[in-house]
């Protein structure tokens, strides 16, 4: 029983601690970016692995719960109510865009987040110019564009790496340029893109927890009352812990993500009011995104068997530890002791999107079947079956694809079909369940 | 997801209108990128503190 009972109220407190990691640190401590990473090894310990553990059991009995009736009602409860904040979806995030961008002008200082320094006519321009072409439909895309520049700028003045704390930007621009589209394939895609790439900005910067845990112990050592009594070295691992489970869980099925956003949208407003308007302002366009993606009912068919969840979060955590860690090597260090972790990390995502079913496995794979085309059509005359029918079958079913994609495709693959002797080399059509990332 | 109530195809003031604020953000980004070059200011850590966690 006291196992238990300690389990329990690990999971209730450790999550309140990480208001700490959620106040983005980078805004609050003078971190130098170029500092070596922990040691891999270094990273593993046992408060580590306790924690993780934890939150795999906690994401498979979530992805176990939203299949069972009580999920499914509770699902329909949440559609009914978050049906009004749905609808305005655009509204809301234009809205939001709006106010962000105009106290960045207002600053003057700032080029998309308050770490990021840099004073120019030129800039402020844009960042007004945003605002005033969120109220027409027609401007859209070049606020999109603006939004895209002021990354690119942050790229050129503090590097890609530091950048990558932030493609919720990249997203933001995205979505607004997709949206003039009356495509609504292409529609629907820019809220599942930003939706990524928000998880993405959540989820890159958690790894720095367990690399960096210096950078985070200041914080909490200047504000004691969020740990809760725990040690420093605890309430790190644990706020890095939490702030990677809730990022994953974005990627994850509909039930599943809508709870996190819900959790990371309280953690993020909670943080704000112990960190002050630096914290709010900076996370004002995060939160609003997801409360899209809390609105966001999703579907019936994007399911996956709770079984992956854990396999792929832990394969994940992997992946994005390898990734971080090449590319500090690769910017800051020598680029042949980046080559391990970079190929470890891509190998490792590479296999959670071949294992997991849906939609990125179905991107990777027109991917792969684009560049094996290519190929083809530059001097290789004989055609592979079995690939072509893979594309075809990734054409005529995937609800990515435009429509005329999807004709040609069942075309071709009728065609291919007759052609074809043996059926064993024709592959699946349909995929039996649909992953919503 | 749909949840998008004006889909209807554009009027020409309002394609104009939208040629219009996207030429203007790419030639302000272009002689903004020309007359000042970005510089790598990546912040030097003036106040680190170290922590012996």
């Amino acid at each position: 029983m006291k196992p238990v009972l300690f389990a329990g109220c690990l999971i209730v407190s450790l999550p309140l601690t990480s208001t700490t990691a959620t106040a983005h640190v980078k805004w609050f401590v003078n971190c130098n970016v170029s500092d070596d990473p922990l040691p891999v090894q270094a990273m593993f310990t046992a408060t580590f692995l306790l924690f993780f553990t934890l939150f795999l059991i906690l994401l498979y009995l979530g992805c176990t719960a939203e299949r069972t009736v009580l999920g499914a009602s509770i699902s329909q409860l949440l559609d009914r109510y978050a049906a009004p904040l749905h609808r305005r979806s655009d509204d809301l995030l234009r809205s939001a865009a709006a106010v962000s961008f105009a106290l960045l002008w207002a600053d003057g200082g700032l080029i998309v987040t308050p770490e990021l320094k840099a004073s120019s006519v030129w800039l402020s321009a844009i960042q007004l110019l945003i605002p005033m072409y969120m109220f027409g439909r027609a401007t859209l895309p070049a606020a999109g564009a603006g939004i895209i520049v002021l990354y690119g700028y942050g790229v050129a003045t503090y590097g890609l790496f530091h950048m990558l704390d932030y493609p919720v930007f990249i997203g933001l621009g995205v979505f607004f340029a997709l949206s003039v589209s009356q495509n609504t394939k292409l529609l629907a895609f820019r809220f599942d893109f930003l939706r990524w790439t928000v998880a993405c900005t959540l989820l890159w910067p958690s790894i720095e927890k367990f690399v960096y845990p210096g950078w985070v112990a200041p914080i909490a050592i200047t504000h004691p009352e969020l740990t809760l009594g725990f040690d420093v070295t605890t309430v790190v691992t644990a706020a890095g812990v939490v702030e990677f489970g809730l990022s994953f869980a974005l990627f994850w099925t509909p039930l599943v993500r809508r709870f996190a956003a819900l959790a990371l949208m309280a953690l993020l407003t909670a943080a704000t009011f112990e960190f002050g308007k630096v914290d709010g302002i900076g996370h004002l366009m995060i939160i609003a995104v997801l409360m899209v993606v809390f609105a966001h009912p999703g579907g019936t068919h994007d399911r996956c068997h709770p079984v992956f969840a854990p396999l792929a979060s832990g394969i994940a955590l992997a992946a994005v530890i390898f990734l971080y860690t090449g590319g500090h090597a690769l910017y800051y260090g020598s680029k042949s002791a980046s080559v391990a972790p970079l190929v470890s990390g891509a190998a490792l995502l590479t296999l959670i999107l071949l294992c997991v079913p849906g939609r990125a496995q179905s991107l990777l794979r027109i991917a792969v079947m684009g560049g094996l085309s290519q190929w083809r059509v530059s001097g290789n005359e004989r055609r592979d079956g079995p690939y072509v029918s893979s594309a075809s079958a990734w054409a005529s079913s995937s609800d990515v694809a435009p429509r005329r994609w999807r004709q040609s495709a069942s075309a071709e693959s009728a065609g291919l079909a007759q052609r074809l002797a043996s059926p064993r080399n024709i592959r699946p059509q349909h995929h039996e369940r649909e992953f919503g990332a | 997801m749909s949840v998008n109530s004006e889909r209807k195809p554009f009027s020409v003031p309002e394609f104009l209108a939208g040629g219009i604020a996207l030429a203007t953000v790419a030639l302000i980004a272009f002689g903004g990128l020309r007359v000042t070059q970005p510089q790598n200011s990546l912040p030097t850590p003036t106040r680190y503190e170290p922590v012996s966690i």
